[in-house]
């Protein structure tokens, strides 16, 4: 996890250098991403769960800042109250299951709850709401899951992703791919053993991710901003992500968000370049032909397709085919809704992958005449973190898996 | 300087006294001059500078002010002082003193501090010299008059907290009326502060009548309204059921809850910036302290009694008030909706009974002191330059002040409890203690987390983001030196006093 955030991070850092130079907030801008990078680290390196929280919230905290960044637009503001407000509703799930866990193991230091985990298994531990006694463990997994739907943005609480592209587009590369998405895997991957316990729970993960990463992925084949197709490709992964964690199988869900943060930055970096070249212009139909003016932006983005798409022996490839693979071999009723459910994406990503390279590459060009005469490829300072990103597309998952 | 002779407890000597022997015709001001660094001094020092103040004519106001503001930054530093003298092993009383007053009723000025009354003593010192700053330039008539109320008013706070003396704490817990009543009816900004002033007045008044009659039946049974005394005495459950209903009254007017808190909002706005600096930082938790010292340890049995109920109306409360400050037009009204908002926090966390959810409501307490005071302060601040509180006509305040929008910015986003200030520490943990006893009221209360951001990052983006409005805003000044200062502590309060975080995790470790 710490590789994949440092790495991810440093290169938005590095990328965005040269992409707000001409902005007059940009030291506010590294400042606010640097918040992100920290929050997300606490959250991450946290041995117990009131370490997770403050980590948890502040990377909402960094969301808000970094999506109103040009706060004079409307739109802009909106979309961060959105955010914010939308992580509130998931922190609100995860505070009541740190409560929960508080109140049943008597401590919050995580070792000594995985340890105890199984001694409270059984179903005489039990919380009593509303007068309606219920089954510990289920609570707590569940209200922690409801903590990961709000911060993954599963189906549910999904409505802050696609607008919280307003932001500036190395945001959504820093956090859409590597630190508020993901955070809420990594606290399911961490806290996994009291999830192995309520099988209710693992199954509502498993349904939530699936419907998530089919619903994102079909409605990602229409849009037409070149910034939202990325947004509902982060939703769908992050949904395979979860129903990774759902059947259940943590070690395979943490390498999927590994080649993820990879594999997603590096379109959303040349996304960027792509945009930045065409005088902020995000609207696909407008755009074309560019596969001439912006060699390198295409090579980049020719890498970075194919890799979430699981092309053979890409990044993608070695946990997206895992995960499908063990959905199918599982023979209960959320297995095999899962697989079923996760096939869709896989033929939905390919198909909006490609027609985002195509309508922005190599159809006829259709773009404004200013735009075109002065469009320019990506400076070096934004062309290192690519390059560094294709690299890790092309080889992470081949290196990594074990 | 030698440590302050702290006596033992004593049962059955209410009178115990720490003062060497004297014959009884020597005046008081004696006595107190013969302790120093004791509560006594701590007490007298604001009394002993508005006494000063009175001498100086009013053409000189400078001069006034700056002794005001002296007097009250050596009251903080003695109240300092204290603290690093007090001895935080032991739970007794300290810096414990007598003044004998009716001798033959058992009723005496029995005053001390103990690690819960330290704090807010020096909460309510910090408070103070920024009250006296905030009106440095804006107060343009009765200037010296400001002054004195305001030292009047920290004599009188300081001795609720110290008191130990169940009749002198409801006689100084009432007698802080007075001075916000003058500040209000005086300094407020329309015509609407008369209402105000005595809606808050009577109010709080009606409640504390109550109080009284229980004082005095307790008073009748025992004998005495020494609290250590009365700590020991075993009320019969009837009577500890109509004692704490008339506490209750009383109380619950100050705190405020839900059917009783309508004066908060009146009073806060049409109070001066710095009264309602005082009123949300240091009114409110009279009525907490009440609680805390009065209730909860002198009725145990009718405390468990009501403890749904107290949840109940607190559960009511956080929710009402969040979604009533979504609707609210008025700057001033959405921060004190939200400060009703935080002290029901409080008193959830404080009828939990366990020690998270008591250490939380205590901390809660002390970082709503900070925070909510310095959000009045940032309403001050743009009231002074456009003399409005309604939030449409505010916009874009980032592009013209940008160090308000971050000081803003902090204090709004301690407001919504983010991990990383100081109310954070104290509102998880109450929600922890709230949990263990009753899930369905942590629920609602973390709901209440999800309304308190919706409020608070609203009025944010109202009111600092977008475009500036330049058919309403007309000044374009960044807060000036005086201001600046003013936010200084409280920014260093608001972010350290989360410190302790290793605090609650050797609790629950």
């Amino acid at each position: 996890m710490l590789i994949a955030v440092t790495f991810v991070s440093s290169s938005v850092h590095l990328y965005s250098i040269s992409y707000m130079s001409e902005d007059p907030h940009s030291p506010r801008f590294m400042c606010y991403s640097s918040i992100s990078t920290f929050f997300m680290l606490m959250s991450v390196t946290g041995d117990n769960s009131i370490q997770l929280f403050p980590g948890w919230e502040g990377v909402g905290l960094a969301s808000y800042l970094l999506i109103n960044f040009r706060f004079t637009r409307l739109q802009a503001d909106k979309a961060a109250i959105k955010a914010m407000l939308v992580n509130r509703v998931g922190d609100f799930g995860l505070a009541l299951g740190i409560l929960g866990r508080f109140t049943l193991f008597q401590t919050v230091d995580s070792s000594t709850i995985f340890a105890r985990a199984s001694a409270f298994s059984e179903p005489h531990n039990s919380f009593i709401f509303c007068n309606v006694r219920f089954h510990a463990i289920t609570v707590i997994c569940i209200s922690l899951s409801i903590g990961a739907v709000g911060k993954s943005a599963q189906i549910g609480l999904h409505t802050r992703l696609p607008d919280a592209m307003e932001g500036p587009t190395p945001v959504s590369a820093l956090i859409h791919a590597a630190t508020t998405a993901t955070a809420g895997v990594s606290m399911i991957a961490r806290c996994s053993p009291p999830f192995e316990y309520p099988p209710t729970a693992l199954s509502t993960i498993a349904f939530a991710g699936a419907m998530t990463s089919s619903s994102a992925a079909t409605t990602g084949i229409l849009q037409n901003d070149l910034k939202r197709v990325i947004a509902y490709s982060t939703r769908s992964q992050l949904g395979y992500m979860i129903f990774a964690c759902g059947i259940p199988n943590y070690s395979v869900s943490v390498f999927h968000l590994m080649n993820h943060a990879f594999s997603k930055a590096l379109p959303s970096s040349s996304a960027g370049s792509v945009i930045h070249a065409m005088s902020d212009e995000q609207d696909m139909r407008k755009m074309g032909g560019l596969a001439s003016s912006l060699p390198l932006t295409y090579a980049m983005m020719l890498i970075g397709s194919p890799s979430p798409i699981g092309f053979p022996f890409l990044t993608g490839f070695y946990s997206k085919d895992v995960i499908s693979e063990l959905a199918y071999t599982k023979y209960t009723i959320s297995g095999n809704f899962a697989f079923w459910l996760g096939s869709v994406p896989v033929f939905s990503t390919s198909h909006y992958s490609f027609r985002s390279l195509f309508l922005t590459f190599l159809a006829p060009t259709n773009p404004f005449g200013r735009d075109i005469l002065r469009c320019h490829d990506a400076p070096i300072p934004m062309a290192i973190p690519l390059i560094a990103l294709a690299f890790g597309s092309l080889s992470v998952g081949y290196l990594a898996k074990v | 300087m030698d440590k302050p002779i702290t006596p033992p407890f004593v049962l059955g000597a209410p009178s115990a006294v720490v003062l060497p022997t004297n014959p009884p015709n020597v005046s008081m001001l004696r006595q107190f001059c013969e302790c120093y660094f004791d509560l006594s001094g701590l007490i007298l020092c604001p009394v002993l500078g508005s006494i000063i103040l009175l001498f100086i004519p009013n053409s000189r106001i400078r001069l006034i002010r700056f002794i005001g503001l002296c007097v009250s930054l050596l009251t903080f530093l003695y109240s300092l002082v204290l603290w690093m003298q007090f001895d935080s092993s032991t739970a007794e009383f300290q810096f414990v003193g007598t003044i004998r007053w009716l001798p033959h009723e058992n009723i005496n000025l029995y005053m001390g501090l103990d690690g819960i009354s330290l704090f807010f003593v020096v909460l309510t010192t910090f408070l103070i010299p920024i009250c006296i700053l905030v009106g440095w330039s804006s107060i343009e008539s009765y200037g010296k008059e400001y002054v004195i109320v305001f030292l009047i008013c920290e004599f009188l706070m300081i001795a609720v907290f110290c008191m130990l003396d169940l009749l002198l704490f409801y006689v100084f817990f009432e007698s802080v009326l007075i001075p916000m009543f003058i500040t209000i009816g005086v300094w407020g900004s329309r015509r609407r502060k008369i209402r105000a002033a005595y809606q808050f007045f009577l109010y709080t008044l009606l409640g504390s009548v109550f109080m009284l009659l229980a004082i005095l039946l307790i008073f009748f049974q025992t004998g005495t309204t020494d609290l250590q005394i009365l700590l020991t005495t075993e009320f019969s459950e009837r009577r500890q059921i109509f004692l704490w209903i008339a506490f209750f009254a009383s109380f619950s007017v100050k705190v405020p809850m839900v059917p009783v808190h309508i004066w908060l909002p009146e009073a806060h706005v049409e109070a001066p910036t710095a009264g309602s600096v005082i009123l949300a930082g240091i009114l409110l938790k009279l009525g907490t302290y009440g609680f805390l010292r009065f209730s909860i340890p002198m009725f145990p049995e009718a405390t468990l009694c009501f403890t749904p109920f107290i949840y109940t109306l607190s559960a009511i409360a956080i929710l009402y008030t969040s979604l009533t400050t979504l609707r609210q037009i008025d700057l001033k009204k959405i921060i004190a909706y939200s400060s009703v908002a935080h002290m029901n926090f409080v008193t959830i966390g404080m009828f939990s009974l366990n020690i998270q959810g008591i250490g939380g409501s205590i901390l809660l307490m002390l970082s709503h002191g900070l925070v909510s005071s310095a959000l009045f302060l940032c309403v001050g601040v743009l009231y002074d330059r456009h003399k409005t509180r309604l939030v449409k006509y505010y916009g874009g305040l980032v592009s013209t002040m940008p160090n308000f929008s971050t000081i803003f910015l902090f204090f709004t986003l301690a407001n919504m409890s983010l991990p990383g200030t100081s109310s954070f520490v104290g509102e998880f943990l109450i929600f922890v203690g709230a949990f263990q006893i009753n899930s369905l009221v942590a629920t609602l209360a973390a709901l209440g987390m999800i309304l308190g951001a919706a409020y608070s990052l609203w009025l944010y983006n109202r009111a600092v983001l977008g475009n500036v409005k330049p058919n309403f805003l007309h000044k374009f000044s960044d807060p000036n030196g005086r201001e600046v200062t003013i936010f200084l502590p409280l920014i260093v309060g608001g972010a350290t006093v989360e410190l302790p975080k290793k605090w609650p995790k050797n609790k629950m470790v």
